[in-house]
Formats: structure tokens, C-alpha cells, sequence
């Protein structure tokens, strides 16, 4: 199985959702400011007349960062798309992605806009030369993800499962934290 | 198992197509290396469909100064443009067909390569923006083994075949024009006799004369499907039209043959290609449009060389094997005719069967419109609408010029149950072909010649009329709207009722978005006929005076009359005095929303050049000056509306003559009124220098007084009247823009 060259963490939005049009200018303050560490911040792009859409997105020559409305479930997603680290293993690959957007999420915490629920998100492996065809494969892809989402988050209490809504979708899991260890994601 | 899509897919698509594919890797490949010179690797790119996109030149203004993008890569993919920019990909599909796996994989592709957004075109082609130029060649393999090309889907060649999206289906047509605009896609795709034009060519195919889903005549090349009897049988055949075109200046095509009979049809397009590639400019690239070649040689004398050359080519089976296996395009319904028993008791079904459901005529099948606004469809929706397909139609989807795609095929019994699928996801919008259903060009969002954000604004329109579409008078509803983003005209504003093209105004030393107003063209009879320019107003204000002209032609008009004879019977006074309601901008301290433009809250900048305070008085001189032009080039217009064509021709001139004068008053304040002067005076100052030039254009608008100056006394006729009024207001925004950079600060200051 090949290393997945785009990986997208969506992390959702409860019962208080921001409107798309709320990110407009927050996005282009967040390139005035260079707000985004470790990203080249390039252009706003708005598709918020899409349904199921990257609503709102924000494109960094690294990843692109979308307010996502897709499978009607509103969200945060950080788009890991090029300039990966050196190592070129899938562990590594997921723990940085989702080190990345884990600060971008704090980024947009500090914004005046509903919280995000941090406890359950979606990583998706764009790319569908690297999809898992084997049940090692899949056990493969399930314990790396696991090590990155306890390294991040500084717990072990994770359930993961696929996600199989529609065989065309890119393949991805659903992933819940039970318990979240602040400190870790402070950190 | 393979793990690069070149090992998988090698054998899954022509081996030609293979080849070409790699060919364009290795180039990218010496292109790094600098063993490729940048402006090859460019043309090579383009005729690969892969187009640049704005601030590739790694500059990008933020609102605040302009910030340089420091992108990794330290190489070119072409003059001024950044390897890691993000680019656009075209995509071609001759006359707009694809099938639900194709459109399958076009939602994997914009996920994967793009920004999740696939992008209907106004020529029915498929466009993907924040492209990296490394993942090209992948995204390339995976559309030919869906038997897809983005070849010449850009660059100087035959561009897409566009047809009736209702072809085969049209209660009016002659005749199914698909497999006839089919084999002109794949004679000529790669063909030598196109691989020299100056310029880009694009053919469209019509099944008949009135109706506009072809727009024939606004094409370099276009057919229009006839039938003749011809000692006794009814043969098929077209009537052929060449040099027709919008851009900057745009064009009626001519007819080059009444009839061109199918046999003919290869050959003779074949013939006008190579007196295209022979004859046609090639150094200036805005005159090297057919459209130009044959205005200069006229219409008789074009037509005698393409028969000329006709004589000389070569046979070719391929002319006439295709004519074998026309049944290859014919569609079989999946499912069987069955009539609607009852209405539905489904919530807005009513509107949407009257705007986006056409009878087809095959007894009790219909097309539906799933109307997309600005044409965009995500992944999301594209799988669900392929699912849809799969389920009412023989697989048969076709987009349209209105940035639309079309289901055909559809039972009548269940319309209702599409209906609901679309609903489901969010692919239901009601009022294709109304008012609502606005075409627009990418503009400021993506496009690198953009001047004003032409998508925002249709948005903003589309919402507004949106939620009083209800109430809207039948007579606005039936209105068409086109936005481009500039001059170039590729959302159409020319064939609207009313259209709008982005240009900018300065405004207390800050540059202001402004769209100029182009009223009265026709789209019916295959782009009859082209709308005027009468004036620009702010963008913010556009949305205000769209509501005071529809409501006043719903008010005024006489029973059946079109919004182009009402235009024309208020005459251009008359509008001038709505549009005059709609012109002030704010002082920026009480209306900073002026100067920002719809959907994009940065403040406007033009070229990501802001406004100084440095240049107030040769701004307010120039201001002062270039009204003067702009009141004369109105004058023009009235003269032309009149039918005083000479007077109209004079006023232009004089026009352009104050413009350049306003120009040149910053350099010399004795220049005086003689035409002589301020024509040698803007020579030496403006074009000598190049101050005048536009970016792109270059020297084109410049030409336009040049070229009227030398031919002082020259007869005048309504076609040359007419485009010389169009120059002067072109000219005039060319003095604007020429303005505005030579007042602007240095880079990275506000
Ligand atoms: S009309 Fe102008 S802004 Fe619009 S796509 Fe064409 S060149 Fe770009």
C-alpha cells in the first residue's frame, strides 16, 4: 500500500455552527497576519453557493484549510496536500497532518465563532493509490492512526472504525476520543 | 499491485495518448533542470490544457500591500510564472457529453489534485483551479483511461466542440448534430493542419437556426445543421460561418457556404484551417483571431481561398468513415415512456418543472436543467448526480454553454422522483433559462487578467433574484444576465439582455470596482446579435440598478416587446439618465463598502497595485480630462443609435483624441488641441515608452487611435462606425487603467 499523498482531518462543529460567510474575512485576516505558522498562506477561495462543498477554504501551498460543509455535517478541515517531512512513512505522515491541524484549530479557537467538538473527527486518505486492500493493510493503517491520535491528544482511550458510506468516497475513519487530555493538546 | 498511476493505467488508454502524456512529464522534468526553456515549456503546458492562474507570478496583494509568495521551488512553468503557483486544468468534452463514470471520476480528481469544486465553462467544457503543475500528468492518466483529453484544451489550436446540449432530443432541430461535432473533435485533435494558428479557434455546431443553445455565430467556425433535397433525396448538410467572436471587440461570423454538404464537412473546416495557419497573424496576437484575417480580406475573397485550398488537400478516409457509424451516438431511453398520473405533492416541484424540465421530441421523455450556480458542483453532489443518472437516464449527461448540465432521457413519470434525488442533493435550484440562471467568467477569483470579481457579483445577483423570484414580473424573469470579468468577454456579456464586464474607477485617490453596463444583445438566433456598452457604474451599485432597469422595461413595455426593442425605443438618453442614479461613489470614510468588491472583503486594488496619496493633482487633472472623452464617446453612441454613422465615427475619434490628450497632459501641458500633436505627443510619451500598454494586451488599444488617426477620410460604414465606438471606450478604460499604474506607489506600500 502506498503512502497517502493528501490526507484531510475534518473536525466537527456541533450544535452551534458558524455561517460560511464568517471565515471570508477571517481567512484573508489570517494572511494579512500570516497567521498559519509553517504555511505559505496563497488566496480565499469562496464556494459557500456548493452544498457539501469545502464551503469556505483557505489555500496555503502546503494544505488548504476549509470551513466543510460535506456529508451535510459542518466542519473544520485541514487538507495536507505537499511538503511533507522527510520521513516518508504513513506514521509519520498522519501525526504531522494531525499536528498541523491541531494548530490551526487552536488558531481558529481564538476567534469569536462557535467551538469545535474536538472529540470526534474524520481522516480521510485522499489519494486512492493508497487505499488499504488487505485486512493487514487495514489493521496497518488502524494502528498507526491510533499512535498518532494518542500521541496528540495523550490518550489511549480511541475508537476507530471505517468509514463505509459510499465505496466511490475516499477512505477514511471515524475517530472518537473518549477522554482528551487538555495538557496534550495545549501542548 | 502497481503503485504509480503511470504503471497502472499504461495500458488502459491509446497508446498515443500514453506517449504524449509522458512526453509532457519528461518536458516538465527538463524544465526543472532549466534545459527547457521556459516560454517552449509554457505553449507545451497550455496545449495540455494547463493554464495559469492569478498571482502565479508569486505577488498577491492582501487588502493591506502587496506580499511576495515565497514559493520553494526556484524555477519557472513560464514568463513570470511560479512552478509551485497553483494553476488551473481544462478539460475538454465535445459537445459537452460524459457519462456517469466520467463524472465519477472527475469528483475522485477535484478532491484529489483540486480545491473539491468541478467547474462547469461557458464553451461546456470542465475546469479545476489550485492545480499543482506536479500532479498534472496523473490527473491527465486518469482521464484517458476514462477516454478523456485535456489536449488543446488551451493554447493556440482547435479548442472544444460545442453543440446543442438538446442535440438529438430538440423538438426543432434539422438533425442530431453529435456525431458530426464528435468526428470534428477527433479529426482535428492533434492534427498538423492546427498546430500553427495565431490564435485559438473554436468551432460550435447548431441543429437549427432560431434558437440559442448553439450560438453559432459568435465562433471563429460554426455549422448549422440543414437539410436540402437534392434530386430527390434529402440530403444533410450545414450552413458554414466563419470569423464570428466576442473578446474586446466583438464580431457577427459571415456565412461562408449555405450549404456545406456532410461529405464536405472535414475537408472544407480543414481548408479554412490552413488558410487560418497560413495567413493569419502571428506576431500580434490581438489581431490574430480568424475573426481579423477575415475582415481584412473580406468574406468573397476568404471564401475563394478556402475552396482554392479545398482543391489542393489530399484525401483522407476519414472524412467520410465516420458517416458509416452515425447511429454510434444514438441513445436508447433506459426506461420505458410512461406518463405523469397525478401531480406531486412535493414541495417547489411546480416551479422547477417550469423552468428546468424541456419535452423532448420523443413522446413522454424530458431533459431536466440541474442549474448550477457560477457552475460549480462538488464531489459530493457530482457522485449523487452520476447516481441519478444511472437511475433515469441511459447515462446520458451533456453541460451546457449556461454552465449547466442536462439529464436527458427522463421518463415523464419520474420527473417527480429526479426531482426529489436532486433535491437530496442540493442539485434542484428552479430558474434555468430565467433571469436567475447568470453566466459568469471566473474574473478576479482565478483569472489573471481579472479586473473585477465578475463571480461575486453574479452571486450576489443570483441571491437577490433568488429570493423574490416568485414575484419577479414574467417579463424579468425571461431576462438573461452574463458577467465577465473584463474586456475579454468570456462570461458573454455581449449577448445578454444585460451584461456587465469589470473595469475600475479612481475615486478620491483609491481605485474603485466598477462593472461597465452592456444592454440589449441576443442570444436567440444563435447569438444574433451584440448588446452596447453605455456606461460604468460602481459594483456595489449594480444589484440597484439591475432593479431600477428590469422594473422599469416590466412597467414600460409594449405588449411583447423584447428588452433589446425596448432598450432601443428608450433610446441611450433615456438609459444614461438611469444609469446616472447609480454612478456616485461615497467619500470612503462613509462608504468603505465601495471600494471593496462583492465577495472579496480586501479594498480593491487593480494588478495588486494600491492607491497612493502621491499623485492628487495629475489625478485630479487627468480626472478632469478624461470626463470630457467619456462624454463624447456617449455622444458617439447616440450618434450611432441614430444611424448618424459618420458623426459617430467623428466622435469616437474625438474621444480617443481627449482621452490621449488627458494622458498626455501630465507630461506636456502645452500640447494644445490638434490632433496632430496629441496624436505625436502620445507617441512619443506613451507608446515609445510603453506606459500605455496593457499587460496582456499590449500595445492593442493604443492601435485603435493610431490606426483611426491614419485613416482620416476614410469612407465610413455602419460596421466600422460600430466598432470604433467600441474602441473609444475601450481606449478611454485603457487611459484609466494607464492611470492608475502610473499613479500607483512602489510595490508593498498602500
Ligand atoms: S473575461 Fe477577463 S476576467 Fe473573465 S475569464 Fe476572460 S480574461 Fe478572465
Amino acid at each position: 500500500m502506498n503512502t497517502p499523498q493528501r490526507l484531510k482531518i475534518k473536525f466537527f462543529y456541533q450544535d452551534d455552527v458558524p455561517a460560511a460567510e464568517q471565515f471570508l474575512p477571517l481567512f484573508h485576516r489570517w494572511i494579512q497576519e500570516d497567521r498559519l505558522a509553517e504555511h505559505l498562506l496563497l488566496d480565499v477561495a469562496d464556494y459557500k453557493h456548493v452544498p457539501n462543498s469545502l464551503a469556505t477554504l483557505l489555500v496555503a501551498h502546503e494544505a488548504d484549510l476549509a470551513f466543510d460543509t460535506e456529508g451535510d455535517k459542518p466542519g473544520f478541515s485541514y487538507i495536507r496536500k505537499r511538503a511533507w517531512p522527510e520521513t516518508q512513512t504513513l506514521d509519520a505522515r498522519l501525526e504531522f497532518s494531525l499536528a498541523q491541524a491541531l494548530n490551526a484549530v487552536e488558531a481558529l479557537e481564538l476567534e469569536d465563532l462557535p467551538k469545535l467538538d474536538l472529540e470526534s473527527l474524520e481522516i480521510r486518505f485522499l489519494d486512492r493509490l493508497a487505499i488499504p486492500d488487505t485486512q493487514e493493510e487495514l489493521d496497518t493503517v488502524l494502528v498507526a492512526t491510533k499512535k498518532a491520535v494518542s500521541q496528540l491528544y495523550g490518550t489511549h482511550d480511541i475508537s476507530i472504525c471505517q468509514l463505509k458510506e459510499d465505496k466511490r468516497r475516499a477512505f477514511g475513519l471515524s475517530i472518537k476520543v473518549k477522554r482528551l487530555c487538555e495538557e496534550a493538546l495545549a501542548a | 499491485m502497481p503503485t504509480t498511476w503511470k504503471e497502472r493505467l499504461k495500458t488502459h488508454m491509446p497508446h498515443d495518448w500514453s506517449e504524449e502524456i509522458d512526453l509532457f512529464e519528461n518536458q516538465m522534468i527538463l524544465r526543472k533542470q532549466d534545459k527547457l526553456d521556459e516560454k517552449v515549456f509554457a505553449e507545451t503546458r497550455l496545449r495540455r490544457g494547463a493554464y495559469g492562474q492569478r498571482y502565479d507570478n508569486g505577488h498577491r496583494h492582501d487588502g493591506i500591500k502587496s506580499r511576495e509568495l515565497k514559493f520553494p521551488t526556484a524555477t519557472t512553468k513560464g514568463a513570470e510564472t511560479e512552478w509551485d503557483a497553483p494553476g488551473m486544468q481544462r478539460i475538454k468534452f465535445p459537445f459537452g457529453g460524459m457519462n456517469p463514470a466520467q463524472l465519477e471520476l472527475l469528483a475522485d480528481l477535484a478532491e484529489e489534485y483540486a480545491d473539491g469544486i468541478i467547474h462547469v465553462t461557458t464553451r461546456q467544457a470542465i475546469q479545476y483551479h489550485f492545480v499543482h503543475i506536479e500532479d498534472v500528468p496523473d490527473l491527465m492518466r486518469r482521464l484517458a483511461a476514462e477516454g478523456i483529453t485535456t489536449r488543446e484544451a488551451c493554447g493556440n489550436s482547435v479548442r472544444n466542440v460545442t453543440a446543442c446540449p438538446l442535440a438529438g432530443v430538440c423538438r426543432g432541430e434539422a438533425f442530431d448534430t453529435t456525431p458530426y461535432a464528435h468526428a470534428m473533435f477527433e479529426y482535428f485533435l492533434g492534427h498538423d493542419d492546427v498546430q500553427d494558428f495565431g490564435r485559438k479557434f473554436k468551432p460550435a455546431f447548431s441543429g437549427c437556426e432560431h434558437e440559442a443553445c448553439g450560438l453559432v455565430k459568435m465562433h471563429d467556425i460554426g455549422y448549422l445543421a440543414q437539410t436540402r433535397v437534392i434530386e430527390g433525396e434529402v440530403k444533410r448538410g450545414f450552413k458554414l460561418f466563419v470569423g464570428g467572436g466576442l473578446g474586446t471587440i466583438p464580431q457577427q461570423a459571415k456565412v461562408l457556404s449555405d450549404f456545406v454538404p456532410e461529405e464536405e464537412l472535414l475537408p472544407v473546416t480543414q481548408a479554412v484551417c490552413r488558410v487560418f495557419a497560413r495567413l493569419g497573424e502571428k506576431k500580434n496576437r490581438n489581431r490574430a483571431r480568424i475573426k481579423f484575417l477575415v475582415e481584412q480580406l473580406g468574406i468573397n475573397e476568404f471564401t475563394r481561398l478556402v475552396s482554392e485550398e479545398r482543391a489542393t488537400i489530399p484525401h483522407d478516409p476519414r472524412w467520410l468513415e465516420y458517416l458509416n457509424k452515425l447511429d454510434r451516438f444514438t441513445e436508447t431511453p433506459r426506461i420505458d415512456a410512461r406518463a405523469l398520473s397525478q401531480k406531486p405533492e412535493l414541495e417547489g416541484f411546480e416551479s422547477w418543472f417550469e423552468t428546468n424540465v424541456y419535452a423532448q421530441k420523443q413522446g413522454g421523455y424530458y431533459v431536466v436543467t440541474v442549474n448550477l450556480p457560477l457552475g460549480d458542483l462538488s464531489s459530493e453532489q457530482a457522485y449523487k448526480l452520476a447516481d441519478i443518472a444511472r437511475a433515469y437516464t441511459p447515462d446520458t449527461l451533456r453541460t451546457t454553454v449556461e454552465q449547466n448540465i442536462v439529464l436527458r432521457w427522463v421518463s415523464e413519470a419520474d420527473l417527480p422522483r429526479v426531482y426529489f434525488d436532486l433535491k437530496n442533493a442540493g442539485l434542484a435550484n428552479p430558474g434555468a433559462g430565467t433571469i436567475v440562471d447568470i453566466t459568469s467568467c471566473p474574473g478576479t477569483d482565478t483569472c489573471k487578467l481579472g479586473i473585477a470579481a465578475s463571480r461575486g457579483l453574479a452571486a450576489e445577483l443570483r441571491t437577490r433574484l433568488a429570493a423574490k423570484n416568485g414575484s419577479l414580473d414574467k417579463a424579468i424573469k425571461d431576462l438573461r444576465i452574463k458577467v465577465s470579468g473584463c474586456f475579454n468577454s468570456c462570461g458573454g456579456h455581449h449577448i445578454a439582455d444585460i451584461g456587465f464586464f469589470g473595469n475600475s474607477r479612481k475615486r478620491n485617490n483609491r481605485t474603485v470596482p466598477h462593472f461597465q453596463v452592456v444592454l440589449g444583445g441576443t442570444r436567440k438566433d444563435n447569438a444574433g446579435s451584440y448588446g452596447m456598452a453605455v456606461g460604468a457604474i460602481p459594483s456595489k451599485h449594480v444589484p440597484d440598478f439591475l432593479d431600477a432597469i428590469t422594473g422599469r422595461y416590466a412597467a414600460e413595455r409594449l405588449d411583447g416587446e423584447s428588452f433589446k426593442d425596448w432598450v432601443n425605443r428608450l433610446g441611450k438618453l433615456e438609459i444614461k439618465k438611469v444609469l446616472n442614479d447609480y454612478t456616485e461613489v461615497p467619500l470612503y470614510e462613509t462608504g468603505p463598502q465601495f471600494y471593496s468588491d462583492w465577495g472579496d472583503v480586501r479594498e480593491f486594488s487593480v494588478g495588486d497595485i494600491g492607491v497612493g496619496e502621491c499623485a492628487g493633482e495629475v489625478v485630479s487633472l487627468f480626472s478632469l480630462t478624461i470626463a470630457q472623452a467619456e462624454g463624447t464617446a456617449f455622444e458617439a453612441l447616440i450618434a450611432l443609435d441614430e444611424k448618424r454613422f459618420k458623426e459617430a465615427d467623428e466622435k469616437a475619434y474625438k474621444a480617443m483624441l481627449q482621452a490621449a490628450r488627458s494622458l498626455v497632459l501630465s507630461k506636456n501641458l502645452d500640447v494644445g488641441e490638434d490632433p496632430n500633436t496629441i496624436v505625436s505627443e502620445f507617441d512619443r510619451h506613451f507608446i515609445q515608452t510603453e506606459l500605455f500598454f496593457d499587460k496582456y494586451a499590449r500595445g492593442k488599444f493604443a492601435q485603435y487611435l493610431t490606426k483611426r488617426h491614419e485613416q482620416n477620410g476614410k469612407t465610413v460604414s455602419e460596421d466600422s462606425s460600430r466598432v470604433l465606438v467600441e474602441e473609444a471606450h475601450l481606449f478611454i478604460e485603457a487611459a484609466h487603467a494607464c492611470d492608475a499604474r502610473l499613479t500607483a506607489p512602489p510595490q508593498g506600500v498602500n
